[in-house]
């Protein structure tokens, strides 16, 4: 098969990429294949042999994916959840989703194939980075970010210029808090995939997009903008790599991306 | 100014703070102990994330490290955090420990300074196939199968003979030996794949990478996990030796390409002289080693960290 999209149950934006890819191509080129098909598919063969490796999955439907068939993924997957552990013992069940995790980061790192958004060891969906880490992403980027403080004393380390936002409960004012500069109530959008950015905001800031997806190693990217307190301009106001789209642009945007490098 | 993140009295942590002490090198300790009286504060600005540890009523630049040790053990598991016969932990106290853990490890794995090792290295041994693959690059490594079919399994068992099987994720990561009683129970591996490995003969060699400088220690024992052998029944022997400078080379690449300049590399030397490489433990437990052998790792483990270690080539400790 050409397209392989993995996603969780329910989940609009898979569907609509797959429902596109049939409407373009021919329907065995595209098969969509739900978390619970996979973990609970009646044969996994997962070898290794220092020269490479190879996996033979076949589904509950019969369906067989072969590593060697596959033309590119969009992973759309982020977690693991394995449905027929529910009953057993909380320690059991993790267990069994540390395994099934495992497994599945190995098979996905041997696919010859290119997958969209890439693979991490760290999480299925791609590398976790910190809100704190985004903001220095975009920073690096030439987007025009928000002076941040983050810090587990307010009492210690309070600025009279931010806003402070609490965590957690306080004792004695010496409360543990996000501080921001203040923002204003606009909202604005810039959605990248791969060269493409969608979205209503100027060519400098979808340029400054596309740096930031290339440095956080994102082919897809939905970057949340806010305005600025005391005028119009756009401050960065985080990133989803992972974002649930249903907008038929973006759609058409991500399904290009897939064509063109399967 | 070298910082140990962790428990101070846990081996590997004290061992370095001592190596730090005798050999004057500056530091300082985050002893998640009595996180209670420490603070941190992070500013971000265009792209540069500043800051300071207020540790011991004094303030501490972030800027001002050379190097972390990062051993931090999960905030759950520290006494303070946890309920003490009928005395549930202080909610708040809990709460403020967490974010300040948050915005360390936050802060580490942005920190311009030397880590060992950064979180996001780290995971490459949670899923051990996923690592193998790397590793293959370097080293040669047991043919292995997952599988939940119990015909792979079987057809796997007679391709090989002697087998083993282990966890495919670093939980319950202990090494066994399949043997004739065990096929029967086959049947049960349908539930969850299980990872299977050809038995690989020979003697397992524990080496240490810090930057580029290699440790190895030979380890004899009977045990199929000599990590668990003395639990087993199983005698234990180890001592210091010297790699062949290719395999140390190796070593050294290993720890480069995954991103952990420290790390223990589990190894297996066959009657052949050809080395296996099962695992890398990027956060290894380096001082059970040092006191069997007397390798001066946490001495390099500090150097490194200071930045005063040379950028010699591959030089065993042994």
């Amino acid at each position: 098969m050409r397209f392989l999209i993995l996603a969780h149950a329910g989940d609009a934006t898979a569907a609509l990429v797959t429902a596109r890819l049939l409407q373009r191509h021919h329907p065995e080129d595209t098969r969509l294949v739900l978390l619970e098909e996979i973990v609970s598919a009646p044969r996994w063969a997962h070898t290794l042999n220092g020269a490479g490796a190879d996996t033979i999955l076949t589904l509950r439907d019969g369906t067989e994916i072969r590593s060697d068939q596959i033309g590119i993924v969009f992973n759309r997957l982020q977690y693991v959840d394995m449905p027929h552990f529910a009953l057993s013992e909380s320690a059991d069940r993790e267990y069994a989703v540390m395994e099934m995790f495992a497994l599945l980061v190995s098979w996905l790192k041997a696919l010859p194939c290119k997958i969209v958004n890439r693979l991490s060891s760290q999480n299925l969906a791609g590398p976790i980075h910190s809100s704190l880490a985004w903001q220095r992403f975009a920073g690096k980027a030439e987007l025009p970010t928000a002076r941040i403080r983050l810090t587990s004393s307010l009492r210690r380390y309070s600025a009279s210029d931010l806003i402070p936002y609490p965590v957690g409960p306080s004792t004695i004012g010496n409360v543990p808090a996000w501080l921001s500069e203040p923002l204003g109530q606009q909202r604005a959008w810039a959605f990248v995939a791969g060269e493409q950015v969608l979205g209503d905001v100027s060519p400098q800031l979808k340029s400054g997009c596309l740096r930031l997806a290339a440095l956080s190693g994102f082919e897809i990217l939905l970057i949340n903008f806010a305005s600025a307190s005391t005028n119009w301009d756009w401050k960065f106001n985080g990133a989803d790599p992972c974002p649930a789209v249903t907008h038929g642009p973006m759609i058409d945007a991500i399904v290009t991306l897939l064509e063109a490098q399967s | 100014m070298i910082l140990f993140c962790g428990i101070a009295s846990e081996p590997p942590v004290a061992f370095a703070i001592e190596a730090a002490a005798r050999r004057g090198l500056d530091h300082l300790v985050f002893n998640q102990r009595h996180a209670e009286f420490y603070d941190i504060v992070l500013d971000h600005k265009s792209g540069h994330v500043t800051g300071y540890l207020w540790i011991q009523e004094k303030e501490w630049p972030l800027d001002n490290f050379s190097g972390i040790y990062n051993r931090l053990m999960e905030i759950t598991s520290l006494p303070e955090n946890r309920q003490r016969g009928r005395v549930l932990p202080d909610v708040a106290r809990v709460a403020k420990s967490a974010f300040l853990h948050e915005v360390l490890s936050d802060w580490m794995e942005l920190a311009e300074c030397r880590v060992v090792n950064r979180a996001i290295s780290t995971s490459s041994n949670v899923s051990k196939p996923y690592q193998a693959q790397v590793i293959s690059q370097f080293f040669l490594t047991p043919p292995t199968l997952i599988t939940n079919e119990p015909d792979e399994a079987h057809d796997f068992i007679r391709t090989h003979k002697r087998v083993i099987y282990k966890s495919i994720s670093s939980v319950r990561s202990i090494v066994r030996e399949l043997s004739a009683a065990d096929e029967p129970n086959l049947r049960k591996i349908r539930a969850l794949p299980t990872q299977f490995q050809a038995f690989i003969s020979g003697t397992n060699v524990r080496v240490h990478v810090v930057g580029q400088k290699v440790f190895a220690t030979e380890i004899t024992s009977p045990a199929v996990d000599y990590r668990y052998a003395t639990r087993d029944g199983f005698d234990v022997e180890m001592q210091a030796v010297e790699l062949p400078p290719d395999i140390q080379e190796k070593c050294v690449q290993l720890s480069e390409q995954l991103q952990l300049p420290f790390c223990g590399i589990d190894l297996k030397r066959t009657e052949q002289e050809a080395y296996y490489c099962f695992e890398v433990n990027p956060s290894p437990a380096y001082s059970y080693y040092q006191q069997y052998t007397g390798q001066p790792i946490s001495d390099a483990l500090v150097d490194y960290l200071a930045g005063t270690m040379e950028l010699e080539h591959a030089s065993s400790g042994g």
